[in-house]
């Protein structure tokens, strides 16, 4: 009974479960394509572009350092400049002090003081609502840019810290690398995060708090480890951003860019790996492909076009939260669901109607309560005895049967109880 | 051994309003007990209380003989006390399964970061977790939805998958909220039926709160009659549906032709 039980709900489970063996081959192929063009890239890349292909690395890393407070833990920040202000000038200091040899500590110190820092202000926030929290992140950006950021012997002043690459890494080409494998790592993290139990409990306390605390999720420290982890990529991220220029400096670091990478991941798509990791690279590059000289418009004469960059900005960010707020990320979505082994036309979920009221109590359960004329009236308090009797029985179906209907039987034929047994002491 | 939850004296104040006022209520182990009273009796509130949602102005709750008046609400689900909503406020784009995987939080061996890491053993707990929430669901008749979001549930199914995310925490005792709410009368017979099949097959204790004192027959084993705050009434539901504070008070308005 127990062995049937168990495969019809597998056999159940597979049939939910799209198969991905048709159509293997070019899915497979495709997602190396895309992973050799990336890889490729920084080798072909000429100098300049070398050195955006590493900005947009970082870029990303900051975009899912947004993601994961923002969209998973449905947590606004305002003031990532802080956290990652403070991991480049920490690992400018680190790096410097140690010329060179300590350039993986440094990336590390960096990371954990932003986490550290994240931590802090997460605690510290941990009971304010989201719109709070918002402006609390804000108001600590500011403060860090006119606290840290002006203390001269950790940001060097305002000509800044030199923060030198390693030997190792010393080329834009290398550097362009470890990049882009270190995003790739956070993008592992990331995908791990989501798919396992602490991706869950943040996505259970970003709608609701309460119902998550009666699902047996910690709030407070789910909360506080999105803020960590936040804090963790968003140091490394400065780090890395620091070393990539050669140096940190205070005016890298101040709202503006802050409200751009907030704006870069909900543009790119929260909650979307490749969505964020898109968008943020394009808002690094977009500026570098705006002809940074004045052009002569037809009929407009010549103008300068350093406005297009932050306009177009926030045409992006208003046409996502207006009519696309799945971002980059939505828009793409046939494609992701095609390379996860889905079909690439529309979902069925999406089509179906909605589903009618009596699929609600089929199988096991409706039959507990089949006929409606033999319905189960309480007698009386169960006997204190009978009561005591209850624990020492095997878990099972026939455990209430002196108790239950007796037109309760066919549910014998279901499968036996699969969960541990729930009043057992 | 003494009852397995236990309230003393709860009360509850919130903006000036009495919501609970010195509740005594005991719930034995496998009993089914109902905690009946009209719209803004401080059911909800009692509910919230006892599971940790809230914070009681006075009064201790106690659960298997332990005070837990000042525990948090997740270590109160640890203990094996979990509870259902009249609304519950899940992200509606969720899919059935990965809400009752969400639920098994506190029945997942590796830890947070661990996870994150990808830890070698999160892969194949992660499997069984996705296989111990398909059960739970195959045995609720919830299989055809698993993949399905929240969001498309009707109303039936979306209080099954209630059900389906409380049993995934493991518990020993199920408070239930307004399960019967806005259910046909024959829907709410037949969930009513279901609720005691469930105890039956799973050792539960069950809590559950009802407006309409007429299903609890069916029901409960013993209730509890609550009105503006206070205990208006305690006793078998055949005893509660005759005491003439209950008839007055309460039964007048619902119509006595759908107490039996």
């Amino acid at each position: 009974m127990a062995t049937a039980g168990r495969t019809l709900s597998r056999s159940v489970a597979e049939a939910g479960v799209h198969a991905p063996s048709d159509g293997l081959v070019a899915r497979a192929a495709v997602a190396a394509g895309i992973a050799i063009v990336v890889l490729v890239l920084p080798a072909l890349a000429n100098g300049v572009w070398e050195e955006r292909i590493a900005l947009a690395a970082v870029y990303a890393i900051i975009g899912l350092s947004i993601n994961l407070l923002t969209g998973y833990a449905g947590q606004v920040s305002l003031g990532h400049q802080a956290f990652v202000g403070l991991g480049a000038f920490t690992s400018a200091l680190v790096a410097g002090s140690s010329s060179g040899g300590g350039f993986l500590l440094a990336v590390a110190v960096a990371g954990l003081v932003g986490a550290g820092v994240a931590l802090v202000l997460g605690r510290a926030a941990l009971r304010l609502r989201a719109l709070y929290v918002a402006l609390v992140t804000f108001a600590f950006g500011r403060m860090a840019e006119a606290t840290f950021f002006r203390w001269r012997a950790l940001s060097g002043g305002p000509a800044g810290r030199v923060a030198p690459r390693p030997s190792m890494f010393h080329s834009d080409q290398t550097y362009a690398y470890l990049c882009l494998v270190v995003l790739g790592v956070f993008l592992l993290v990331d995908w791990r995060l989501a798919a396992s139990k602490a991706g869950r409990a943040l996505l259970a306390i970003r709608a609701d708090e309460r119902t998550a605390a009666s699902m047996g999720i910690d709030v407070d420290a789910y909360r506080s480890l999105a803020f960590a982890v936040s804090g963790f990529l968003a140091g490394v991220a400065g780090s890395l951003f620091a070393h990539l220029k050669g140096y940190a400096a205070t005016g890298d670091f101040d709202t503006y860019v802050a409200l751009i990478w907030v704006a870069m991941a909900v543009v790119g798509g929260l909650r979307s790996r490749a969505g964020v990791v898109i968008g943020s690279a394009f808002f690094a590059l977009f500026p570098y492909m705006v002809p940074a000289k004045p052009v002569a418009l037809p009929l407009a004469g010549t103008h300068s076009l350093a406005l297009v960059t932050p306009v177009v900005g926030g045409v992006l960010l208003v046409l996502t939260v207006t009519l696309y707020p799945g971002g980059i990320g939505g828009q793409l979505l046939p494609v992701r669901r095609w390379l996860a082994g889905g079909s690439l036309v529309g979902p069925a979920s999406s089509q179906a109607p909605l589903l009618a009221e009596p699929v609600g109590i089929p199988g096991a359960f409706a039959l507990a309560g089949a006929p409606p004329a033999a319905a189960p009236r309480a007698t009386a308090k169960p006997e204190q005895a009978a009561r005591f009797d209850v624990p020492s029985d095997p878990p099972g179906w026939s455990n209430g049967s002196d108790r239950a209907d007796p037109a309760d039987e066919p549910t014998i034929q279901l499968p036996p109880v699969p969960l541990e047994p729930g009043g057992a002491p | 051994m003494t009852a397995l939850l236990e309230v003393r004296e709860l009360s509850a104040r919130f903006g000036g309003v009495q919501a609970l006022d010195g509740v005594d209520l005991e719930v034995g182990e496998w009993e089914v007990v109902g905690l009946v009273g009209p719209s803004g009796a401080g059911k909800g509130t009692f509910v919230d209380c006892v599971t940790g949602i809230e914070a009681p102005e006075g009064g201790t709750v106690r659960f298997r003989g332990q005070d837990v008046t000042g525990l948090p609400a997740h270590r109160r689900v640890a203990m094996g006390m979990a509870r259902t909503w009249e609304s519950p406020r899940l992200e509606p784009s969720l899919t059935v399964l990965d809400a009752v995987m969400t639920a098994q939080h506190a029945n997942v061996r590796y830890g947070a970061l661990a996870g994150m890491l990808g830890g070698p053993t999160t892969f194949a707990e992660e499997d069984q977790l996705r296989q111990n929430a398909e059960e739970i669901l195959f045995f609720l008749g919830l299989s055809p939805l698993v993949d399905q979001p929240l969001a498309r549930l009707a109303p039936t199914a979306r209080k099954l998958c209630g059900v389906a995310i409380a049993l995934a925490t493991d518990p020993d005792m199920l408070v239930l909220e307004a399960p019967l709410a806005g259910l046909g009368p024959e829907e709410a017979r037949r969930l009513a039926r279901s609720i005691r099949f469930l105890r039956d097959a799973l050792n539960l204790t069950i809590l559950v709160t009802e407006e309409d004192v007429s299903l609890t027959p069916g029901l409960c084993d013993y209730v509890y009659v609550l009105s503006a705050g206070r205990l208006l009434a305690r006793g078998t539901p055949e005893d509660v549906m005759a005491h003439p504070y209950v008839r007055s008070a309460y039964l007048d308005e619902e119509g006595l032709g759908a107490a039996s």
